[in-house]
């Protein structure tokens, strides 16, 4: 397992650093490789250069939201499949993301971060991984 | 009377004449038979003289009785038509008396004047019309009437008309004597013998209530036409548009001309409120109408957002519909800025409370995570962790109530998976149900997938049904049953667990009430808001569904709610 989990690169994008940091180091602990961004300008590029396991992505960030980089990737050959959770603290998302079902289509699961503990992250994405 | 005279005239001239011929006839005849008889009879001229004078005096008393009757059918005559004239003299003081009483106590005052405009007569009401009396009224000409000089001006009188047989009618001032200023209204006419009646009526209180009508009809019609709402006035027996306000002309792009005789549902920006004249006629019955939001299609084809009340009311024994229309284009604009402002408000304060609370639950997670803690400490930790979690149901269940009775709760549905959402719902349990041992069934007919709803709003409610489920179901429950039923009109949701809510707790709860919790609840679960069935309720409502249990020791308990099944 140990040895699969290194394998799978996951990018945070996160401008809360007690967030990013917490959530990084669990991922750490869990195995998987991890890179960071504290903002969704810099967290699109590092996706389409690093083109990650997994994208966890926050949506109100003071510079660069994850609604823009989400277009963005979209607009990506590889980053229209990519694999993206949203992890927000926003209650009702279709006001922000439009006509993006929730954790139905098009977008891997949105998860409201108060809601969930790091261990459902981790198995959310442990998931994910195993359906790939 | 004068026929019954002049008939009596002839018959006496016609009695006179027969008298007379009668009794020359028969005194040429007594002298003839006197002179003539001894000789005519042949008897001896004394017994002739005898015969004759005897048959003279016969005759002659024969002459005298019939003068007699002539007479005295004369004389009768003559009393009887004296009778009938004393009878038609005394019936004319009579209608004299009759009408002078009439004249005094008649309502209307009266003025009688001689051909050349001199009072002759005033009765009694026109003298306190006047404020005079009679004595100085009679002998005078009837200008000198203290008429005010603006109504004499403006209303002259009219002997010219008079005389062509016209009556006049005229409203004048009165000034009287005390200072009183009273209006009338005169009728006169020029009598067969040339002499004047006029009749006056006072109309102060009539003429005051008509200047205040007239001067609340002018404020009316200045508030009418002022109006900022458009306003329509109809014919409620037909629908004819009676009168339009310049506003209403401004709002449509219609002139006054184009919508007065109109009928309402002919005119096109109507149709749509009012189609056809069964839609009016459902107007003119319920009395009163208010639509609130509508669109409008003005003539240049621009679509406002109006507000629609209508009125039926009597004017005149006539029933009239006033239709008051209020462009609330740019309030509705206005509202949906503030609501987007709230809504972000919302969103943005959700957003705010939660990332510290989020922060707090991860970095304990972390700390949890190490495992370098001592019993003791742990118990501690196990404190901080509780009090975050309950603070974030607090500060969840707290932003759903707020969305909720802002009264904009939005309902978006769209075409969902259910069995998707409901594989959705019962990962984000997983952890809870693992901790309370609890098994899971899920009945969902096979083939049955799309259902039209909101999915944020069911998963909502589900969610809510399924963490009181798992976490206030009995202890030695492990089934918990979610199915789903497809009926005609809607889907049946129900959620089951052996556990059962006693009597006086179902009490508590019945209602759905905010900030009520069934009896014991807190000792289960001490972080407990009570709001959660209150948002279950408000969600599925706003779905257009229902939300209810049944409880039993011998059946356990089931929450119900409903998917209508509404049209695309």
């Amino acid at each position: 397992m140990d040895k699969l989990n290194k394998k799978i690169l996951i990018l945070v994008i996160e401008d809360e650093e007690i967030l990013l940091n917490t959530l990084s180091e669990r991922l750490l602990n869990e195995g998987f490789e991890v890179l960071k961004a504290v903002d969704g300008f810099d967290g699109v590029q590092l996706a389409l250069k690093v083109h990650p396991d997994i994208i966890l992505l926050d949506l109100i960030m003071s510079k660069g939201d994850g609604l823009s980089m989400l277009k963005k990737l979209h607009e990506d050959a590889w980053g229209v499949n990519a694999k993206v959770i949203i992890l927000s603290n926003l209650s009702d998302p279709r006001k922000i993301i439009g006509d993006i079902d929730i954790g139905l289509d098009g977008i891997s699961k949105y998860m409201v971060k108060t809601d969930w503990t790091l261990e459902d992250i981790v198995m959310e994405i442990k998931n994910i991984i195993n359906n790939k | 009377m004068i026929k019954i005279e002049t008939k009596s005239k002839i018959q006496y001239l016609f009695y006179n004449k027969v008298a007379l011929r009668i009794t020359l006839i028969y005194m040429a005849l007594s002298v003839i038979w006197i002179l003539f008889s001894d000789k005519l009879l042949l008897t001896d001229p004394q017994t002739a003289i005898y015969i004759s004078t005897i048959k003279g005096w016969v005759y002659t008393l024969i002459v005298g009785i019939f003068f007699y009757i002539t007479i005295t059918r004369e004389l009768n005559k003559r009393m009887q038509v004296e009778i009938e004239r004393k009878k038609v003299e005394d019936f004319l003081v009579a209608s004299e008396n009759k009408y002078k009483v009439l004249v005094d106590l008649a309502v209307d005052g009266i003025i009688l004047g001689s051909h050349d405009g001199i009072i002759t007569e005033v009765n009694k009401q026109m003298c306190d019309i006047l404020g005079m009396n009679k004595e100085d009224l009679i002998g005078k000409h009837i200008k000198f009437l203290p008429f005010t000089k603006e109504s004499l001006a403006a209303n002259p009188l009219r002997f010219d008309l008079l005389q062509k047989g016209e009556i006049v009618k005229s409203e004048r001032t009165i000034l009287r004597p005390d200072g009183k200023e009273v209006y009338i209204e005169m009728r006169s006419k020029m009598m067969p013998d040339g002499t004047y009646q006029s009749i006056c009526q006072d109309i102060t209180e009539r003429k005051i209530i008509q200047d205040n009508l007239k001067i609340a009809e002018q404020k009316f019609r200045r508030l009418f036409e002022a109006a900022k709402d458009s306003i329509l006035i109809l014919d409620a027996n037909t629908g004819q548009i009676i009168d339009s306000n310049p506003f209403i002309q401004d709002l449509l792009g219609y002139s006054a001309k184009e919508l007065i005789g109109s009928k309402i549902y002919e005119i096109s920006p109507f149709k749509d409120i009012i189609e056809n004249k069964e839609k009016f006629l459902e107007l003119q019955d319920k009395g009163y109408v208010y639509y609130d939001n509508l669109p409008l299609k003005t003539k240049s084809g621009i679509v406002k957002q109006i507000e629609f009340v209508s009125n039926v009311y009597l004017v005149a024994d006539k029933k009239v519909i006033q239709c008051n229309i209020r462009d609330i284009t740019e309030r509705i604009k206005k509202e949906k800025e503030l609501e987007v402002a709230k809504s972000d408000f919302l969103s943005m304060t959700s957003h705010q409370l939660r990332t510290p609370l989020s922060a707090t639950k991860w970095v304990l997670e972390a700390i949890a995570y190490d495992k370098n803690l001592t019993p003791k400490q742990q118990e501690r930790f196990g404190y901080l962790v509780d009090s975050n979690e309950r603070l974030i149901n607090l500060v969840n269940d707290l932003l759903d109530v707020t969305r909720i009775e802002s009264g904009k709760l939005q309902v978006n549905k769209k075409i969902i998976d259910i069995n998707k959402l409901i594989n959705n719902l019962f990962s984000s349990f997983e952890f809870l149900i693992s901790k309370g041992n609890k098994n899971i069934i899920i009945k969902i007919p096979d083939g049955l997938k799309d259902i039209y709803c909101d999915p944020v709003l069911i998963y909502e409610a589900l969610k809510n049904l399924l963490n009181n489920a798992i976490i206030y179901g009995a202890t030695d429950s492990k089934d918990i049953i979610l199915s789903v039923i497809e009926r005609d009109e809607d889907y049946l949701i129900s959620i089951h667990n052996d556990g059962y809510i006693n009597s006086d707790a179902i009490l508590k709860i019945k209602d759905f009430q905010k900030f009520t919790r069934g009896i014991g609840a807190s000792e289960i679960q001490p972080a407990g808001s009570g709001l959660g069935l209150y948002i279950t309720k408000k969600v599925i409502e706003a779905s257009g569904g229902n939300v209810w249990f049944e409880s039993s020791a011998e059946h356990g308990t089931t929450f119900y709610l409903t998917i209508i099944k509404s049209k695309l």
